[in-house]
């Protein structure tokens, strides 16, 4: 018999996540991406014929989420034009609060699927294609649910075996102390003896082939979420058959969080900072921290203030890593004659900027007296 | 700097002017409008624009419709330079500078405005001096009243701050525009309460948000241990019902023994119960016979009590009788001395009656003899018709007559008849016989006829006076007489005596009325007879009612021993019987108590007596019913049945004790405790389950991850605001602080040489000890002078505008310290009286010495006092 299955893998959904650095508009937009990618994904599935979605997992950021989200998810769902397959992970756990559990999941649609035991379950309308899981029922599981799910499965003669699971495999993040680490070779094991033909993961929100069979992978998040993530947006398609296993990356969300780190020594590194930041495209999605160290003089301080006041009405989130950042502003010889100060305000000024060295505050008011005179003598525009 | 010249060409309405000035002082007379603002216009313009100026205040220059170029041009000297400089605005614009000294040199263009405005930069404090020149620009004379506000303005935008256009608030306000973003300028305080206000609010959102998300998350914790311990009970049921049932089983064996147990307890109970009815009979009857005997024993102490007290009756009504008695006896002997005492009283009584009753009859007798002494001087005053008054009248007459026989005697006629023989005459028919050889006269009173017998008749007739006199003499004569016999004498003397005598017998009687009057004192004389009447009476009642044999007392000091001797008699007996009464009391209380005392035990006597009769006939009663004997052998039957039933409990008990009753209970008991326990148990956690079940249910919809998330999210945003605004409030404060520094200490230093300048020059104006004080913003707060302070705002207008100029003068002295910059004034003194006139003309004139200073007026008689004045003529 030759059984061939092709469906897509995806998993880390988070919905219901939000950010904290961002503003409220940008929050909005984020958990609505978010839903959007749900229906990117039924459009994938008819573009590249899929007959079905498995999610590895994490579908919701948390059970404790809004009616709203939950409503809005579900309405989402139901629009996929194929069976879709979710494991409840970690952060959406198979508890007493499980939103899997309420009543509108439970009789949402029939090709809603939710995989909440360890039995194998035929996906609807194949009759040779079954998807297992091991879903997690608690935030904190005692064992490798994955290598107990694969230990009580037998070999299939009439299948061909889709597992899902969730959680950190050992190799990569080898931790003793965490009983829940799935192994790696367990999985490898089940792989080879033909107890599975796939082991959809989620968790990991890179795309992320592990081991060596080519049959056990992430499938990385659809809409990135956070700064140190490789290579997130994506979703997998998968031919899967008992002899071959074919995985394509598919692209499906548009937001980018980017962490960058700058050194700024005058006007020359101020322009190609700005001209770097502007290049960036769907800034509204994007959210970007930059990190500066360098010397710069008053005038290009205060250009560097104009460069983030305009950019940051622009991206998702803008912000400067305070940790990261060492930038020293000194005043020099140009910005004191383009000021034409005179008097004990120029006094004033020679005071601030001595203190200015080892004083943030003076630095802030040396910065402050600039603006105020420049203000007025044209040299800064507002 | 001194300003040598300057030039206009189609500047505004001027075509041309050229204006050379003096090195000191320069009046430049004209009407009012003829340009003094247009020559201060023409100077800052060349000083301060370059010559491609575009702005507003420059095109303006260029005369109406007309299309040339502005020209100005100054001759300068500053420092060691020397230059000319001029610019030409609007067409043709250009700029040429054309230095004379120290290096000559040609110039144009920017080369040659930046070159000036070096030269002027380094000679002349550049701010201050375009701030004065602003400030010249006003009307002097409306701005004389705010002169030193207006200077302090100067003075504060020439130490300060950026070169600013007119219409900017300088640096200095914008910084503290900015620092009142954040902070009260008069407090302090900062404006950014609300803030934190609201970050207090939103971290109460998260706190709540977190305790609510905690709350299904322990809750969920909650459900996974209850369905854990629901399976883990439901395991464990069927070995604990087994348990039970072996248990069970092993208990019903021991208990049948158990109950005939109780079976042989309860006959025990009711042994003992019948054998105890037997003894309390017999205990009932042996406590009555010990009653009896116990009654009887009482009885008869009670009866000797009784005789005790019938004796000690007899004793005390004796002792009563007795006191009784002599209580009596007492009474009789009081009687007897009160008696005594009253007579002994009346005695003394009567004898002093006595004896006042002689003194009264004395008295009386006295009386009477000075009564009759009375009359008998009383008769002698009859018997004399003297009186003071009379005698008066007497010797009052009698003087009258003494007088008028003098008066009669001197005026009458004399008439002497010498007899020269012996003869008879005869004088009014009477014969005289005369001597020879004597002289017979005689007073003629009346007519007188003298006979000589024989031999002539002589008729003397005295004159009518005489004859008057004779008459007066005659009616006091008869005066006399009258006056005599009323006095009932016939003579004067006798008068007098018979005065005398009458004196004599009046002070006699007087004397004898007020020893009479002595003797009576208040009485009269027929009370105090009937007083003597009346006693004399009562004396002799007394004596013929007195009631005893015994004799009167002798005299009264007697009575008065008697009546002492029989008070003190009576009063030894009256203690006596106080004595006797107490004492009679006491026995008949006494009595009293024993004979209540002998009652009572009387009648406990014959209370006993009745006891004793009803507890026999009792105990006799019994006696009949059952005899004593019959008693006891029922007692002993009781006994041994209740013996028996012990002896069958005994071998029960031994049995039970054999089989341990109370191990089979126990284990028992925990079999059915245990299986109950889990019963409990499952039905806790299934109502747990089922509570915890609609908790989460409940919670499911709440979104409270999301809420905590939004509300982190929201409170860092706002964080992150507050940090940013706190750091620019700090940086804004930091900077006003600062720049507020050094503003202070810059101004301070301007403050002392201005206030020497100006009080140096008011002391030519306003005299040699004048002083004045600048405030901290430089403005002339007083002045003092002839030592009186007075605040600037109430000197005279004139007064102001003089400061005014002095201020301004001052002030050009220190924007450069080499001879100061020109200073112009604009038609001032309108306000002054000639002697200030002179006085500020003098000031003007020492100040020209070093500076520049150029007048502008419509009326040059003002500045006649300024001696050195060059004029110029518009």
């Amino acid at each position: 018999m030759h059984r061939t299955a092709r469906f897509i893998h995806s998993s880390d959904w988070q919905l219901g996540m939000t950010r904290a650095f961002f503003t409220e508009e940008a929050a909005a937009r984020f958990s609505q991406s978010r839903i959007d990618a749900i229906e990117q994904l039924g459009v994938l599935a008819t573009s590249h014929s899929a007959d079905f979605i498995v999610v590895a997992g994490d579908v919701f950021e948390s059970n404790q989420l809004s009616r709203t989200t939950v409503l809005r998810a579900l309405e989402a769902l139901k629009s996929l034009p194929v069976p879709v397959f979710l494991l409840p992970g970690n952060h959406d756990p198979l508890d007493g609060s499980s939103i899997f559990l309420t009543p509108e999941f439970l009789s949402a649609a029939p090709h809603i699927v939710v995989l909440k035991d360890d039995e194998p379950v035929p996906v609807p309308g194949l009759s040779d294609v079954e998807v297992v899981g091991a879903p997690w029922r608690t935030k904190h599981p005692s064992t490798d649910l994955c290598a107990r799910l694969l230990s009580r499965l037998e070999p299939s003669d009439t299948a061909l075996r889709v597992g899902v699971a969730h959680g950190q495999v050992n190799t990569l993040s080898p931790d003793a102390t965490r009983p829940e680490i799935i192994s790696l070779s367990a999985a490898e094991a089940a792989v080879q003896d033909g107890r599975i033909h796939y082991l959809a993961l989620g968790d990991r929100h890179s795309v992320t082939s592990v081991g060596s069979s080519g049959r056990i992978w992430y499938s990385g998040a659809p809409v990135a979420t956070a700064f140190d993530e490789v290579d997130p947006n994506k979703a997998l398609l998968v031919d899967l058959s008992e002899a071959e296993c074919k995985v394509d990356v598919l692209n499906v969300g548009d937001w980018h969080f980017i962490a960058e780190h700058r050194h700024l020594n005058g006007a020359e590194d101020l322009k190609l900072l700005a001209e770097w930041m502007s290049s960036l495209r769907a800034k509204d999605r994007t959210a970007l921290k930059i990190g500066l160290t360098g010397t710069i003089s008053l005038h290009c301080a205060a250009e560097l203030d104009q460069l983030f006041d305009t950019q940051a009405e622009l991206f998702a989130s803008l912000s400067r890593r305070e940790r990261t950042s060492s930038l020293t502003i000194v005043p020099d010889e140009l910005d004191e004659d383009s000021l034409a100060l005179t008097g004990y305000a120029l006094e004033a000024w020679r005071d601030l900027q001595r203190a200015a060295h080892s004083d943030p505050v003076a630095e802030d008011a040396l910065r402050l007296f600039y603006r105020l005179s420049g203000q007025q003598s044209g040299v800064i525009r507002r | 700097m001194k300003l040598l010249r300057l030039s206009l060409e189609n500047w505004r309405g001027v075509v041309v002017r050229n204006i050379d000035f003096s090195d000191g002082v320069t009046l430049i007379e004209g009407p009012n409008e003829i340009g003094k603002s247009t020559l201060i216009e023409a100077l800052r313009t060349l000083f301060a624009e370059l010559d491609s100026s575009n702005k507003k205040s420059v095109k303006a220059i260029q005369p109406v419709g007309e299309d040339v170029g502005s020209r100005v041009e100054a001759e300068v000297v500053t420092g060691q330079y020397h230059f000319v400089y001029a610019k030409t605005y609007n067409r043709k614009a250009q700029t040429t500078l054309r230095i004379l000294k120290p290096e000559p040199a040609q110039l144009t263009g920017r080369e040659a405005h930046e070159r000036a405005e070096l030269m002027l930069a380094s000679t002349i404090d550049m701010s201050l001096w375009n701030a004065l020149l602003v400030e010249q620009g006003k009307e002097i004379r409306g701005a004389g009243l705010s002169e030193s506000a207006g200077l302090a303005r100067a003075l504060d935008e020439a130490v300060g701050s950026a070169a600013s256009e007119q219409d900017d608030a300088g640096v200095f306000e914008r910084v503290q525009a900015e620092y009142e973003q954040y902070f009260s300028l008069k407090t302090g305080k900062p404006r950014l309460a609300k803030l934190d206000n609201e970050v207090e609010v939103l971290e109460s959102a998260v706190d709540q948000a977190k305790t609510a998300l905690t709350e299904v998350i322990t809750d969920t914790a909650d459900h996974e241990r209850c369905i854990a311990e629901i399976q883990r009970l439901e395991s464990a049921g069927p070995e604990l019902q087994g348990a039970l049932a072996k248990r069970q089983a092993e208990w019903e064996a021991v208990s049948s023994i158990e109950q005939q147990g109780k079976a042989a307890r309860a006959d025990l109970a009711t042994a003992q119960q019948l054998w105890e009815v037997v003894r309390d009979e017999e205990l009932r009857r042996m406590r009555a016979t010990e009653q009896c005997d116990q009654d009887l024993g009482a009885l008869e102490n009670k009866r000797r009590e009784v005789t005790i007290f019938s004796s000690r009756l007899e004793q005390t009504r004796a002792r009563n009788e007795a006191a009784d008695l002599r209580l009596r006896e007492l009474k009789g002997q009081l009687k007897e001395a009160r008696s005594r005492l009253a007579i002994a009283r009346a005695d003394e009584r009567y004898l002093d009656q006595l004896a006042e009753l002689e003194r009264e009859e004395q008295r009386q007798q006295q009386c009477l003899a000075l009564s009759e002494q009375m009359a008998a001087e009383r008769a002698v005053l009859n018997g004399i018709s003297v009186n003071a008054e009379r005698l008066d009248v007497l010797q009052e007459a009698e003087r009258q007559l003494q007088l008028a026989r003098g008066q009669r005697d001197l005026a009458a006629t004399l008439v002497e008849v010498s007899a020269l023989k012996d003869f008879t005459l005869e004088i009014d028919g009477e014969p005289l016989d005369v001597r020879s050889g004597a002289l017979e006269t005689r007073h003629a009173l009346a007519a007188l006829s003298i006979t000589i017998p024989g031999l002539a008749r002589l008729r003397i007739v005295p004159s009518q006076t005489s004859a008057e006199l004779e008459e007066k003499f005659l009616e006091a004569r008869a005066n006399v007489t009258t006056a005599l016999k009323r006095c009932g004498v016939d003579t004067l003397a006798e008068a007098f005596a018979a005065d005398a005598r009458r004196l004599q017998a009046s002070h006699t009687l007087g004397t004898l009325s007020d020893r009479r009057k002595a003797l009576l004192g208040d009485d009269d004389e027929a009370e105090l007879e009937a007083r003597v009447a009346q006693k004399r009476a009562n004396c002799a009642q007394y004596v013929n009612e007195r009631e005893t044999e015994e004799a009167l007392p002798g005299d009264l000091s007697q009575a008065r021993l008697h009546v002492k001797r029989h008070d003190q008699k009576m009063r030894e007996i009256e203690q006596a019987l106080e004595l006797a009464q107490s004492d009679h009391e006491a026995a008949r209380a006494d009595f009293e108590q024993v004979h209540a005392d002998q009652r009572v035990a009387s009648q406990a006597v014959e209370g006993l007596e009745a006891d004793l009769q009803r507890r026999r006939a009792e105990l006799s009663a019994s006696e009949l019913a059952e005899s004593s004997e019959s008693l006891r052998s029922r007692l002993q039957a009781r006994a041994r049945e209740k013996e028996a039933v012990e002896a069958k409990l005994r071998s029960l008990e031994k049995q039970l004790a054999e089989c341990s009753v109370e191990s089979v209970e126990a284990l028992l008991l925990n079999a059915r405790a245990s299986c109950d326990r889990l019963q409990n148990e499952l039905l806790e956690q299934v109502k747990r389950r089922a509570i915890l079940d609609d908790r989460l249910e409940k919670a499911q919809a709440d979104g409270r991850q999301e809420r905590l998330d939004e509300a982190q999210r929201k409170l860092i945003e706002l964080k992150r605001s507050v940090a940013a605004e706190k750091r620019r409030a700090a940086a804004a404060k930091r900077l006003w602080e600062c720049i507020n520094q050094h503003r202070d200490a810059t101004r301070k230093a301007y403050l002392r040489p201005l206030k020497e300048g100006i009080e140096m020059l008011g002391r030519i104006v306003f005299g040699a000890d004048f002083e004045i004080a600048l405030a901290d913003d430089w403005s002339l707060s007083s002045c003092t002078r002839n030592g009186r302070t007075i605040p600037f705002e109430a000197l005279s207008v004139g007064a102001k505008e003089q400061l005014g100029i002095l201020t301004r003068l001052a002030a050009a002295k220190i924007v450069s310290r080499h001879g100061g910059v020109p200073v112009i004034i604009d038609d001032a003194l309108g306000f002054s009286d000639p002697s200030r006139l002179e006085t500020m003309g003098a000031a003007l004139a020492y100040c020209g010495a070093h500076s520049q200073i150029i007048l502008l007026t419509c009326t040059p008689g003002r500045f006649s006092y300024v001696g050195n004045a060059e004029r110029v003529r518009l």
